[in-house]
């Protein structure tokens, strides 16, 4: 498949492996962009294999200051999602993803933006959405944030691989697939404490994807 | 180093011409380059750079990676085009009952389907290859276990691969040598998984894999990426490509977009001459000693009824008419549950353990063996997928993915088809290729006996869930393919009802070889691979011992 052109990284940008994303060690572009010398001290940096091959961009470009309009979708967005370190040039891209995929995007992001109240917990906030009829919307939007695609068929646009929030429940028990995070034969080690509780009774959702069989679509 | 010579027009003379550099052609080439002979490869599709595969994965969109689209990530030759699904092309064409469980995804590129595998190297039993005398169903091969071992040695050396030393774990123990390396070691979800279901009979083994245990010529040990399917970003899973570089640096020559579409035959009904069409469209001729079609279950009978001519009015090696009968494959469902503890699936390779208790017994008389992989691919993404139908946000969402991606089972069952005459592969009238070349139809129907065999399968699921005490049980209802395409040149001794000898060689071509799928003439239950590499390697033998001959 040939990516979609707001999928790929542009010529000379950092792809995904070279330290867009962030990993089990903690980095953050921002950090590559600080400089080698501040980084010696990370020593999260130089145990993530991930980064050993990583260059420093020789002249990275500055990407414009986001809108303010960006910067309120990132400010929701972290809200919803109840994640507050999401990055800022990600959320440019959803948001400028979403403009394009959902007519109504604009006036309705603003709509979800009033809906903030200090300390309100993600589910109240969704519930707050659903009552100003902004439900699908507001899951969309998580939906974005977790699987790093908005959109669906010829349309769908890729806006983040491993940074995609929905690695991050097992970042502790799991590499993100492609990603060799924990060197050879890592995987004998002993799984991390579950933390969460068993399944104890069945939910109403869909039957999951099975891997390995691809689930083809209708011709469209 | 001997190399193919090329005319200013491009034309070709070579040794031996092969068609497809998959892993059995490119492993056959391999072998005849080292021999001294000169190997040229054609091949239909586009050369891949692993790295660039590793991108196209990553950009491409959710839906896509969770759905398995592993067709998707490899680009096509504009000339020679494979299934897609996502959406659906109509390169192919199914029928019958069961053609929709018939929906292959293997490549066109140089180093062929394995690009996308999982590395599984299994043995058929000794018994698989006389199924007919000891069951009463489907065909004896005319060569024996004994006679194929040796070949499976040395394609488990050839592959690099990684299996269990100990007899107990082995399915088959029959062997002669030891594995190249020692298994790929368990993690907690296989050892957990086997532990329960073993008490009741479901004998979980470890899956012999071509996967590096520990660097091996050239390939690193794995890493545990947990993405075999679609793409091994480091290269410890083995890759038909693999071979395709190890001719190259004996002197094979590759040339990609080369889709050949007619064949010469001589008075004897030897093969002079086949002619391929190069990325232009230009035609080009290439003269041999020696041919091989290895290029995939599908496109091996397509081209020999392609390549009819007028000698052999209906298809190249087809005298018997079973050029494209006997189609078969491990149609397969899945079944899906959540355990009552975690399992945590998705460390390490995309697949480590197998039941194979159904694999054999006196009910093959009546219905289907089965065997059943733990899948080891993460869950993440189809756990995220149900939290997020589920409309959960915040620290739910996050508990959610969490809960399915470690309790989560998804088991990949296998069933076992017979050949049948009327599972067939035929060229469509309507429908052709960019180049004008007919594309296949394939009407396919597992039968009876595969239908019996899931009912069997899905009452031992049903156990094992219990042994789980599972959540959210489902299996899935309609077949699925496996990518393990076989039957259509089948083999056999008898000339009038097969289409290859038990060295791979056309009865009716002396110096036509067609190894690989193709040419099995039981499916067993098992990933079909290692066997086709076994079969490639004893034909390559036979035609080492042709051209000795001069």
């Amino acid at each position: 498949m040939k990516p979609t052109s707001s999928s790929s990284p542009a010529p000379g940008q950092p792809s995904a492996a070279a330290g867009k994303v962030k990993l089990t060690g903690g980095i953050s572009r921002r950090h590559i962009l600080i400089g080698l010398a501040a980084l010696v001290a990370e020593a999260g940096f130089w145990s993530n294999p991930l980064f050993s091959n990583a260059q420093t961009p020789a002249a990275p470009a500055v990407p414009p200051p986001p809108s303010p309009e960006a910067l309120a979708f990132l400010n929701f967005s972290k809200r919803i999602t109840g994640h507050a370190d999401l990055k800022t040039d990600t959320g440019v891209r959803i948001e400028a993803a979403m403009r394009k995929t959902y007519p109504d995007f604009a006036a309705q992001s603003s709509r979800l933006g009033a809906l903030l109240q200090d300390g309100q917990e993600p589910k109240a906030l969704l519930a707050a959405a659903t009552d100003a009829g902004l439900r699908d919307l507001t899951l969309a939007i998580v939906a974005a944030w977790y699987t790093g695609t908005i959109g669906k068929g010829k349309q769908a646009v890729v806006v983040s691989y491993a940074e995609a929030l929905m690695y991050q429940p097992v970042s502790d028990g799991q590499t993100v697939p492609t990603y060799c995070n924990y060197g050879p034969l890592w995987w004998t080690k002993a799984p991390p404490a579950i933390r969460v509780s068993a399944p104890v009774a069945p939910m109403p959702a869909p039957a999951p994807a099975t891997t390995g069989t691809p689930e083809p679509k209708a011709k469209t | 180093m001997k190399q193919p010579i090329f005319t200013a027009d491009g034309d070709a003379t070579a040794d031996i011409v092969i068609v497809g550099s998959g892993v059995v052609g490119a492993m056959i080439a391999d072998q005849l380059v080292s021999q001294g002979y000169s190997v040229l490869m054609l091949e239909a599709g586009l050369r891949i750079e692993r790295a660039q595969a590793v991108e196209n994965w990553r950009n491409m969109p959710f839906e896509n990676r969770v759905g398995s689209d592993y067709q998707g990530l490899y680009p096509q030759a504009p000339n020679a085009p494979a299934p897609l699904y996502f959406p659906k092309n109509d390169y192919i064409a199914l029928s019958g009952p069961d053609g929709n469980g018939f929906q292959q995804g293997y490549l066109r590129t140089v180093g062929g389907t394995t690009w996308h595998w999982a590395a599984s190297c299994w043995r058929h039993l000794p018994v698989d290859l006389k199924m007919k005398s000891t069951y009463g169903v489907g065909r004896d091969w005319p060569i024996s276990y004994e006679e194929l071992e040796p070949y499976y040695c040395r394609a488990e050396e050839e592959m690099g691969v990684a299996g269990p030393n100990d007899p107990a774990l082995q399915s088959p123990s029959q062997r002669s040598k030891p594995y190249p390396m020692d298994m790929v070691p368990w993690g907690y979800a296989d050892k957990r998984f086997a532990e329960v279901v073993n008490a009741h009979g479901y004998n979980s083994v470890p899956i012999p894999q071509g996967r590096s245990t520990r660097p091996w010529q050239g390939r690193p040990t794995c890493c545990g990426n947990n993405n075999c399917q679609p793409i091994c970003p480091i290269g410890a899973m083995y890759n038909g490509i693999h071979h395709v570089q190890r001719a190259e640096m004996k002197g094979a020559k590759v040339l990609s977009e080369a889709v050949v579409f007619k064949v010469d035959t001589d008075q004897n009904n030897r093969v002079t001459a086949a002619y391929w069409y190069d990325a232009g469209k230009k035609p080009h001729k290439a003269t041999a000693k020696a041919f091989v079609f290895a290029c995939n279950g599908i496109e091996t009978p397509r081209l020999l009824l392609l390549a009819a001519n007028a000698a052999n009015p209906n298809g190249l090696a087809n005298s018997s008419d079973q050029v494209g009968r006997n189609m078969m494959d491990h149609s397969g469902f899945h079944c899906t549950f959540l355990a009552n503890e975690p399992i945590w699936t998705g460390r390490g390779p995309a697949q480590s353990s197998c039941l194979v208790g159904p694999r054999d017994g006196d009910f093959r008389a009546e219905y289907s063996s089965n065997k059943m992989i733990l899948n080891n691919i993460t869950r993440v993404g189809p756990a995220t997928q149900q939290a997020l139908k589920l409309g959960l946000v915040g620290p739910e969402l996050d508990d959610e993915i969490r809960r399915r991606a470690a309790f989560g089972v998804d088991l990949s069952i296998s069933l076992e088809p017979l050949p049948e005459a009327h599972n067939r592969l035929t060229l469509s009238k309507t429908r052709k290729d960019p180049l004008g070349l007919a594309c296949p139809d394939i009407y396919y129907d597992v039968g009876d006996y595969v239908r019996k065999g899931a009912e069997a399968a899905h009452k031992q699921l049903e156990h094992i869930g219990q042994l789980f005490g599972a959540v959210e049980f489902n299996i899935t209802t309609s077949l699925n393919a496996n990518n393990h395409v076989m039957g259509g040149v089948i083999m056999g001794s008898d000339p009038k009802d097969s289409v290859v000898d038990g060295n791979c060689r056309a009865h009716d071509h002396a110096n036509l070889w067609l190894p690989g799928g193709g040419a099995m003439p039981s499916a067993s239950v098992v990933n079909s691979t290692l066997s086709m590499a076994a079969l490639g390697l004893r034909a390559a033998d036979d035609i080492g011992k042709m051209l000795a001959k001069g």
